[in-house]
């Protein structure tokens, strides 16, 4: 049992603790479900390169620690996911010098520009994360691109939604980091295929 | 003895937490209804219950949409409840922030889409209740400090006291007429209070909770008016 003294300093230990919480850290995979859309009876390639494979996102915030999102390590399921819906048939690519038969267009996603914004910057109780993916559609045979677009993402979580101060803005930041990624996802799903050089694409290969 | 009263002072800071569990604020509570239709559920019938996510601020709290779901689960005339994150799942992408249907006219353009009207009669779905509002503090005064006295022993002086209002509207759209049935609210007020005397002693107006409970009864009575069997 402990006295009332050392009672007192555990009890000052952890409020000190809790003080001293700072930074976050999101680093597991985030899925999304498949979009329910009506898709388009065409075969793509997806590829993902290691560039968008191992993006982190790293912010030193002075006096508030180190904010790391591993973004990278949900970037093929988040795009098999969408253009899984979005097309009938998506097959992921490797190497874009060694394309498998029956696939006419490869879509190539990366990040361009990932931001942050923390409560204590913004001045009120919001974690928000901004991503904005460039995305190109390239002839399989000749590599020159068909379409290129920008898709911008954004999700947000409120810190009165998360009640334990140690593990709050870890929580939080990964539930704005996975409405991010469910925005963009939206977005691409009820517009690539309205693209009018996707619409032109997806014509040629209907042609008999 | 001496080994007694330390350990009473070991457990009275610990059991600080839980005095708010014994004492709690004046809260009162308003509610309004507005009826545009006629309404009733049957038994396999769902109700979604969803929080507007449109606003980047003023997002209802998670945990009032939990509890709404939660309360209007169980307990007299309850009916079948998806929750929030499940429903928008199973619908993805159509109920994000940036594409949710803000007037029913525009749900009944997604109802025209097949996978949409397949998924609807699986999961049996007769209303959306959307939920919109927060809870905030809207007066505060008073201090309480803290320091540790003579002997090591922490002492609190002072008297704090905010006042907190809790206002929620729930608009309940027919999925199967494709019309607004009506709107339900919910505002509770209520002041907080800690005077401290050496040992803080919180009074804690649970406007949120308050406002949930009255809004899930009244959701139940509007959805199905007829008398509990």
């Amino acid at each position: 049992m402990l006295g009332p003294k050392r009672s007192i300093v555990v009890i000052a230990m952890c409020f000190g603790m809790l003080g001293c919480v700072s930074g976050a850290n999101v680093n597991k995979a985030i899925a999304i479900p498949k979009p329910l859309i009506e898709s388009v009876p065409v075969t793509v390639g997806l590829h993902i390169s290691d560039n968008l494979a191992s993006t982190v996102h790293q912010e030193s915030v002075p006096g508030h620690g180190t904010y790391t999102i591993e973004i990278g390590e949900s970037q093929e399921h988040l795009f098999s996911q969408v253009f899984g819906a979005v097309f009938d048939d998506v097959v992921v690519v490797e190497s874009l010098n060694d394309i498998p038969d029956g696939i006419s267009a490869i879509i190539v996603p990366e990040i361009e520009l990932t931001q942050i914004s923390l409560p204590h910057l913004s001045g009120d109780d919001v974690y928000e994360v901004w991503i904005s993916y460039a995305i190109s559609l390239l002839d399989a045979e000749t590599g020159k691109s068909i379409h290129d677009w920008t898709v911008q993402g954004y999700g947000s979580a409120n810190r009165n939604n998360y009640g334990n101060p140690l593990d709050r803005a870890s929580k939080a930041l990964r539930d704005a980091t996975k409405g991010a990624f469910r925005d963009a996802a939206a977005f691409i799903s009820f517009r690539y295929v309205r693209q009018q050089a996707v619409y032109d694409w997806i014509g040629s290969t209907q042609s008999p | 003895m001496k080994h007694l009263k330390k350990g009473s002072t070991v457990l009275l800071i610990a059991c600080i937490p839980l005095i708010p569990l014994l004492f709690s604020g004046c809260v009162s509570n308003t509610l309004q209804e507005i009826r545009e239709a006629d309404t009733g559920i049957l038994p396999h019938e769902t109700i979604a219950v969803l929080g507007r996510k449109d606003s980047r601020k003023d997002q209802t709290e998670s945990a009032f949409i939990d509890c709404l779901v939660d309360k209007t689960s169980s307990g007299s005339k309850s009916v079948n409840v998806i929750s929030n994150e499940e429903f928008v799942d199973q619908f993805f992408p159509w109920f994000e922030p940036r594409t949710a249907p803000l007037e029913v006219g525009d749900m009944t353009n997604i109802l025209k889409q097949d996978k949409i009207t397949q998924k609807v009669d699986e999961i049996n779905l007769r209303y959306i209740v959307w939920v919109d509002g927060t809870t905030q503090r809207t007066d505060q005064g008073g201090t309480v400090q803290c320091a540790v006295a003579t002997g090591g022993v922490p002492a609190c002086f002072g008297f704090l006291t905010w006042e907190a209002g809790s206002n929620y509207e729930a608009t309940i759209w027919d999925i199967h007429s494709g019309v607004s049935a009506g709107k339900v609210s919910s505002e509770a007020k209520g002041m907080s209070f800690v005077p401290a005397i050496i040992v803080p002693l919180p009074f804690i107006a649970r406007t949120q909770a308050a406002a949930c409970v009255a809004m899930s009864k009244q959701l139940k009575e509007f959805i199905d008016p007829e008398p509990s069997k």
